[in-house]
């Protein structure tokens, strides 16, 4: 399996998991994201996960709040 | 029973240890990273906390996180919804967009929802206890979290002296909520009421510092400073904006505010309708003409002076109204509880000049916690923890703040031995030290002091502070010019003799443990016959954020305090936190030498070792 292909098997299982996560603590709102749009989650996912973990953040303001 | 509670991935890492119900060591991250606010994972202020109590990470029973991160992700796809479906029904400006059709690729997630969920895999902050047991090397089962207010409850609560007291927090935003109102009594804390998203008194007061043309998280100090200098002309105009409910709650009106999805500024089209174009950051500010360069013309100088005053009204305006909601919030919350005893925490707390207020006009016996914003939620969440979910019973109340990094005198002998300077005295007591120090700061010396346990919370109370005589009419454009580089519209704080406190300013001190000028963290007027004693720290507005000092509080601090007054008649100094602009508190004596080196500090003190700038000592 290609690294790509072992990422994004990593992003669904953990998907996965966080949709199990989310009901069981009864946040619908995000259950439901996830749920829903699990496709584009994965991507936005696999895209993050192969960046660097380094913080760039648009302000403080923002950054607060996430 | 040892719980180590964190907070990290937001803003203001920090660790703590409770051990026992006695908090051993607490510690933020930046002071040791030199990263100011620093959010990373808090490595540094946990290994701190481990070594300081003789602890290893093995023997600790439970790791406490400071918020519940999935209830937050929770919160931030519902904001997201519901912007979204006001969007769709035309409310707002933007494409109507059906949030949960289901998006088949990434340009199908609304553009905030997308920048934050990447965010979030980015950093890893979907699985905060995952993080932590991998980053500490412990099972997951070891970790726990509890939730942001409860956090900022039990910090608030269980550290203050009271038995029996009214609990308030407010802050910008947790998971959901803004503010909470609750009861505290022995161990236990019952919630009464909740305020949430969007209504956020935090994050009004956030949106008006922004558009102050200050940082958000950082220049809350400065609008609160600004105030000082204005009227509350547009009081009405901001007052408008909050509705203040019969049971203790709020709303903010939201046509003037992006709380839900903001993506760079936190006010919209309308607020700069009502309230005129932002101010830019770092833009001239004035109020009289002499605070000006003489090489401006007079129209220029006009228009910095008219500009200085709308935005000095809007300070003051929104500073008002902030104050009116607390003494709100805060009566409710006293009248449920059915004492005058009541504890605040959450960033708003650190609001002093409300603070002042609610002591003097009030009459409350308040408790602030030093550490009021999400670093002191550290502390809250392990201790949220040792009576909510361990049941044990009431811990030590909060002693002193000075819990973090020790003074090793060998760490000072290191440290000035690489320094290159030259000019060294180590006194052989604290009698002859305060005596050589209060010469030197008499004499018009500005002195870099660093003693003991480094401070808990944003204050520099005595342990990592620049000191300077608070007579000295010239000292506080001495301090900004040599070292703080600060705006001058931000005042400087004085320490005070809890004994001569009364005489100096217009408030009785609550000298028992735990009253909130024993932090810093209270307002109170100047006394007019002495305005003139003391100009170097009474502001614009005749006020001071006042530290009371007593034998007991801090030996040395006060005995400098003592022996200053036998020089110039004043028990007071100028006390300002040790670091440069943009930067943490110094910690270590290499932080203190480093800060000194290239700042215009006269002298340097690391406990009873004097470090001269100049030629002579």
């Amino acid at each position: 399996m290609t690294d790509i292909a072992a990422l994004r098997a990593d992003v669904h299982k953990e998907i996965d998991r966080l949709i199990a996560e989310f009901k069981a603590g009864g946040f619908d709102n995000a259950a439901r994201y996830l749920t829903d749009n699990r496709a584009a989650v994965a991507e936005i996912a696999v895209k993050a996960r192969q960046e660097p973990r380094t913080r760039e953040l648009p302000s403080p303001f923002v950054y607060s709040m996430q | 029973m040892k719980v180590l509670g964190i907070s990290f991935g937001f803003h203001d890492s920090a660790a703590a240890l409770l051990v026992d119900g006695r908090i051993a060591a607490a510690g933020q991250e930046e002071r040791f990273t030199r990263i100011k606010h620093d959010a990373e994972f808090p490595r540094r202020a946990i290994a701190f906390c481990l070594a300081q109590a003789g602890v290893a990470i093995a023997d600790v029973d439970r790791i406490v996180y400071y918020e519940n991160a999935l209830k937050k992700f929770d919160r931030i796809v519902w904001a997201t919804n519901v912007r979204e479906q006001q969007r769709a029904n035309g409310g707002l400006m933007g494409r109507a967009r059906t949030l949960w059709k289901a998006a088949t690729s990434t340009k199908d997630v609304p553009p905030y929802l997308e920048a934050v969920t990447h965010s979030w895999f980015k950093l890893d902050k979907f699985d905060a206890i995952g993080r932590i047991s991998s980053e500490l090397a412990v099972p997951r089962d070891k970790v726990t979290f509890v939730d942001h207010h409860d956090s900022h409850l039990a910090a608030a609560f269980y550290t203050s002296p009271f038995d029996h007291a009214a609990v308030v927090t407010m802050d910008g935003v947790g998971e959901y909520e803004t503010a909470v109102i609750a009861v505290g009594r022995g161990a236990a804390i019952e919630r009464r009421l909740a305020i949430s998203l969007p209504h956020s008194i935090g994050l009004l007061y956030s949106a008006f510092t922004a558009f102050l043309g200050f940082e958000v998280n950082e220049g809350e100090y400065k609008v609160m400073g600004m105030a000082a200098f204005g009227e509350p002309r547009y009081y009405d105009a901001v007052r408008k904006l909050i509705t203040l409910r019969d049971d203790g709650g709020f709303e903010i009106e939201q046509s003037c505010f992006e709380f839900l999805t903001p993506s760079l500024l936190p006010y919209t089209d309308e607020f700069l309708r009502r309230f005129g174009a932002p101010r830019e950051p770092e833009a001239d500010f004035a109020v009289q003409r002499s605070d000006l360069p003489d090489n401006l013309t007079d129209a220029e100088a006009a228009e910095i002076l008219r500009s200085s005053r709308h935005y000095a009204d809007l300070a003051a305006s929104v500073q008002r109204c902030t104050e009116e909601l607390m003494l709100h919030v805060v009566a409710k919350a006293s009248a449920i509880a059915g004492t005058r005893n009541v504890c605040l925490a959450g960033g708003v707390a650190l609001n002093s000049l409300a603070n002042g207020r609610l002591i003097r006009e009030c009459g409350y016996n308040l408790f602030v916690h030093p550490a009021a914003g999400d670093a002191g939620n550290a502390i809250g969440a392990a201790a949220s923890y040792y009576h909510r979910v361990a049941n044990k019973p009431r811990m030590q109340g909060f002693a002193s703040p000075y819990l973090g990094t020790p003074l090793d005198p060998v760490d000072v002998k290191a440290a000035v031995a690489v320094s290159g300077f030259e000019e060294i005295t180590t006194h052989a007591s604290d009698e002859a030290l305060v005596e050589h120090v209060s010469e030197v700061l008499a004499g018009g010396a500005v002195v870099g002091w660093v003693q003991g346990q480094a401070e808990w919370g944003p204050r520099a109370l005595g342990a990592r502070s620049i000191l300077a005589d608070a007579t000295n009419p010239a000292m506080k454009r001495i301090v900004n010019e040599r070292v703080k580089f600060r705006e001058l519209f931000r005042p400087f704080a004085p320490a005070v003799t809890a004994e001569a406190a009364s005489q100096y300013f217009d408030f009785e001190p609550n000298l028992a443990t735990g009253a909130p000028e024993y932090y810093m963290l209270a307002v109170h007027p100047v006394r007019a016959e002495k305005k003139s004693v003391i100009p170097a720290i009474t502001h614009a507005d005749g006020t001071a954020r006042v530290q009371i000092v007593t034998a007991a509080s801090n030996p040395t601090f006060h005995a400098l305090l003592k022996a200053f007054e036998r020089r110039k008649g004043v028990p007071i100094l100028m006390n300002t936190s040790f670091n440069l602009r943009g930067e943490p508190m110094v910690d270590s004596p290499r932080d203190a030498i480093r800060t000194f080196s290239i700042s215009g500090i006269d002298y340097l003190v690391l406990g009873r070792t004097v470090v001269s700038s100049r030629v002579e000592l």
